[in-house]
C-alpha cells in the first residue's frame, strides 16, 4: 500500500499543474524572504514574520483550492492531492527555519513547524466541504472567488469576535493554542476521512 | 436646687474627668509604619535617594512605591519599587536606596494580604531636582549664609546618615560642625567617596575623634569627592561639582558603548541560496520520482539544520556593560552602565537594582529589576553607584595598581601615555610619547582635572584623581 501511495504521489507531483503551482509558490516565498531580509546596517531582522504569514496563506490557498476542486473526485485522488500539498509544506520548511533562526521571534520553533502542517491538512478538509457545498448549490463556477473569500472570512470573523481561533495570519506568528486545537481537530477529521475513502476508492 | 458650691464641685469634677480622658487620647501611639525617602523628607528627583521604612509590631508586609513618569501624551509610565519587609514583634527597620525619577505622581503603600497598613503620596509640585546640602549641626542658622538662596539646605541627624554611597547621589555637600552627635565614619566616608564635598570644622570635639582620623586638617580627596577639614566659611576652591563630573563621564560612556548586533547575511546571498534550494527541490520532485521525493525530504531536514546553525544568533539577550571607577585615597566610586538588546520580545530580568536612562515601565526590587522590551530593542540601564576599594590610585607621587589585573593602557593627563602597569606595581609617571588613544579615553581625558590618571582595561575605565597637592604640581608639568 505504501509503495502504491508513493507511486501515486510521484505521479501527482509530476503533473504540470502541481509543478507550476509549486514553482509559483516557491517564487512568491523567495520574493517575500528577499524583500523582507534586512540590509546589513539594519538592526532588526523581521523576515520570519512576513514569511510565516505568507507561507501559511500560500499553503492555505493551495489546500482550500485543491480541496474544493477535488471535492467530487474519487477519494484516492483527494488523498494523494492532499498529501502532495503536505509534501510542498515540508519542502518549504527550510525557508521558515532559516528566517526563524535569524529573526528570533518569541514563539517556539515547534509552533512554526507544526502549525502550517496542521493548518494545511485542516484547510484541505474545509476545502473538500466547501467544494461539496458549492456543488450542492450549483455554484461551482464561483469556487475561485469562494476560496480566498473563505480565508478572508476566517480572518474577519476572528477580528470581529476578538478571538484567535480561525485566523491563520495571526496564529502563524503568535502562540494561539485555541487556533491550533481547532485546526488539529479539523485536521484529524480530514485525515480520518481521507484514510477511510482512500482504500475504498482504490478497490 | 443645688447650692453654688455644689455646682462648682460638679464643674471641677467634670473638668478633671475630661482632662484625664483628654490626656489618655493625647498620648498617641507612635506610627506603626513610617516611611522616609530622602534626607529629612527632602527627595532629589532623578537621583538615588535613601529609603527607610520602620515597621512596629506588624507581620510581614510589602512596600510598593509607584512613581509615574508619564505625561498626558504618553499616559502612565510607572516605575515600581517593591520590597518584602520581614516583620514581627518589635521594631523592624528596612533600608535601601531607591532611584526616584522626575515623577508626575508618587504614591506608596505598605500592605499585607491585600490590606493596606499605611499609604501616602506626593504630587509633582513637590518634585525638586536640585542637589541637597546637608548640615549635621545644632546651629543651622550659623551656616545658612554659606549657601545661595536657591540652594537646598536641610538639617539632618547624624544617625540618619546612611553608610551607602548611593544614598548620597543627590547630595552636593555635607557639613559637620561638631555641635551635634558625631556621624559614623563609614557614613562620612561613603558620602565623600560618592562625590559629596564633606566639610568639617578644624576644631572638633572629642566625640568626633574618629572623624579627625578620617579627615586630618587640610583638603583631601576621597573616592570621587572631597574631605575638607578647614574653616567652612573659607572659599570653597575645591568644589568641582563631582556629581556633575560623574554624570558627565557616564554620558560619555553611554554615547560610546554600543551593543554588538548580530550581523545579517547579505540579501543577495539569501536570494540566491533560496532560489538554488527551490530549483533543486522542484527538479528532484519532478524528474527523479519516488527516490527524488525521499531525497528532497531528507535534504529539507539537512538544509534546515544547516541554516539554523548558520543564522541563529548566539544568544537571545545581548548585554554590553561598562564600568567607571573614580578613585582617590583608598576608595573608588564605581558607576556601571549596561546596554541590553533582546532579540525576541519579552520580559528582561537583571539581577541587580538598576535604573533605566529613559522613562519606561519597570519594576525594581532591592536585588533585581524587571521590565519588558519589544523584539530587537535596546535598553540602557545604569547601575546603583557603590564604593569599592580603589584599583588605580595615586600614592603620593606614585601611581599604583592595586587590582589583580594589569592595566595595558595608562594615561596621565598632562604627561601622556605611561608604560603598562602590572598588578601591585607602582610607577613614577614621566612624560610619555604621543600616541593615538581610543576616542573614549580622549573624551574622558578632556573632562578630568590635570594630573588625573586614566586607565582602560576591557570594559572598565579607571580614573585616579590626584590629591590636591599633586594636582597643583601637575599644573606645573
Amino acid at each position: 500500500m505504501t509503495l502504491t501511495l508513493l507511486g501515486l504521489l510521484e505521479r501527482r507531483l509530476q503533473r504540470s499543474d502541481m509543478v507550476q503551482i509549486f514553482t509559483l509558490s516557491f517564487a512568491a516565498l523567495i520574493f517575500v524572504v528577499t524583500t523582507r531580509w534586512p540590509v546589513p546596517e539594519a538592526t532588526a531582522n523581521e523576515a520570519w514574520f512576513a514569511l510565516a504569514q505568507s507561507r501559511l496563506v500560500v499553503l492555505g490557498l493551495l489546500a482550500l483550492g485543491f480541496g474544493s476542486a477535488y471535492a467530487r473526485r474519487p477519494g484516492q485522488h483527494q488523498a494523494v492531492t492532499g498529501l502532495a500539498i503536505v509534501v510542498f509544506a515540508l519542502l518549504t520548511i527550510p525557508l521558515d527555519v532559516a528566517t526563524f533562526a535569524a529573526s528570533m521571534p518569541a514563539v517556539p520553533l515547534w509552533w512554526t513547524l507544526v502549525l502550517p502542517l496542521v493548518d494545511t491538512i485542516a484547510l484541505f478538509g474545509i476545502g473538500l466541504l466547501l467544494g461539496r457545498l458549492m456543488g450542492a448549490l450549483r455554484l461551482t463556477a464561483l469556487l475561485p472567488v469562494a476560496v480566498p473569500a473563505l480565508l478572508i472570512g476566517f480572518v474577519a470573523l476572528d477580528v470581529q469576535l476578538g478571538l484567535n481561533v480561525l485566523n491563520p495570519l495571526t496564529a502563524s506568528v503568535n502562540y494561539a493554542p485555541a487556533h491550533l486545537a481547532a485546526m488539529a481537530v479539523t485536521a484529524a477529521a480530514t485525515a480520518g476521512y481521507l484514510l477511510r475513502v482512500y482504500p475504498q476508492d482504490r478497490e | 436646687m443645688p447650692s453654688w458650691s455644689a455646682q462648682v464641685r460638679v464643674t471641677v469634677g467634670l473638668v478633671t474627668v475630661l482632662a484625664m480622658v483628654g490626656s489618655v487620647f493625647a498620648q498617641r501611639p507612635r506610627d506603626s509604619v513610617l516611611l522616609e525617602i530622602g534626607f529629612g523628607g527632602e527627595i532629589v528627583a532623578n537621583r538615588w535617594n535613601p529609603l527607610r521604612l520602620t515597621v512596629r509590631d506588624q507581620p510581614n508586609a510589602v512596600l510598593e512605591i509607584v512613581m509615574d513618569q508619564g505625561s498626558l501624551r504618553q499616559g502612565e509610565v510607572p516605575m515600581i519599587y517593591r520590597a518584602v519587609i520581614g516583620g514581627g514583634t518589635g521594631t523592624t527597620v528596612f533600608e535601601d536606596d531607591i532611584f526616584v525619577p522626575a515623577w508626575r505622581q508618587l504614591s506608596w503603600t505598605v500592605s499585607r494580604a491585600g490590606a493596606v497598613l499605611a499609604s501616602g503620596s506626593l504630587s509633582s509640585r513637590e518634585r525638586d531636582e536640585r542637589l541637597l546640602n546637608l548640615l549635621v549641626t545644632r546651629q543651622p542658622g550659623a551656616w545658612r549664609g554659606l549657601f545661595d538662596p536657591d540652594d537646598r539646605v536641610t538639617e539632618v541627624a547624624a544617625p540618619a546618615l546612611p553608610g551607602r554611597a548611593a544614598s548620597y547621589n543627590g547630595v552636593n555637600s555635607l557639613l559637620v560642625d561638631g555641635t551635634a552627635a558625631a556621624p559614623r565614619t563609614t557614613s562620612v566616608a561613603a558620602a565623600a567617596a560618592a562625590g559629596t564635598t564633606v566639610r568639617l570644622v578644624p576644631e572638633l570635639p572629642p566625640s568626633h575623634r574618629d572623624l579627625e582620623l578620617l579627615a586630618p586638617p587640610g583638603v583631601h580627596r576621597l573616592g570621587a569627592g572631597w574631605l575638607i577639614r578647614a574653616d567652612p566659611a573659607a572659599p570653597q576652591a575645591f568644589e568641582i561639582g563631582r556629581t556633575l563630573l560623574a554624570t558627565d563621564l557616564l554620558t560619555i560612556l553611554d554615547d560610546t558603548t554600543t551593543v554588538a548586533v548580530p550581523p545579517h547575511i547579505p540579501q543577495m546571498f539569501v536570494m540566491v541560496a533560496a532560489a538554488v534550494y527551490a530549483i533543486l527541490m522542484l527538479v528532484m520532485v519532478r524528474f527523479f520520482g519516488t527516490p527524488g521525493i525521499l531525497a528532497a525530504l531528507s535534504l529539507t531536514l539537512l538544509v534546515s539544520l544547516a541554516s539554523w546553525r548558520a543564522l541563529r544568533p548566539a544568544a537571545a539577550l545581548i548585554e554590553t556593560s561598562f564600568h567607571l571607577e573614580l578613585a582617590s585615597g583608598d576608595l573608588a566610586y564605581r558607576l556601571g552602565l549596561r546596554k541590553i538588546l533582546t532579540l525576541p520580545a519579552g520580559p528582561v530580568t537583571v539581577g541587580a537594582a538598576v535604573r533605566p536612562d529613559l522613562p519606561r515601565t519597570i519594576t525594581i526590587t532591592p536585588d533585581a529589576t524587571e521590565f519588558s522590551l519589544p523584539r530587537w530593542h535596546q535598553a540602557t540601564l545604569i547601575d546603583r553607584p557603590r564604593v569599592v576599594p580603589a584599583s588605580l590610585v595615586w600614592n603620593g607621587a606614585l601611581l599604583e595598581n592595586r587590582s589583580a589585573l594589569s592595566f595595558p593602557l595608562v594615561v596621565v593627563k598632562g604627561l601622556g601615555p605611561q608604560p603598562e602597569l602590572h598588578p601591585g606595581q607602582t610607577l613614577i609617571p614621566r612624560p610619555g610619547e604621543d600616541q593615538e588613544l581610543p576616542s573614549t579615553l580622549r573624551t574622558v581625558l578632556n573632562r578630568v582635572p590635570v594630573g588625573s590618571a586614566v586607565a582602560v582595561r576591557d570594559s572598565h575605565l579607571f580614573v585616579a584623581f590626584p590629591d590636591a597637592v599633586l594636582a597643583a604640581a601637575a599644573r606645573l608639568w
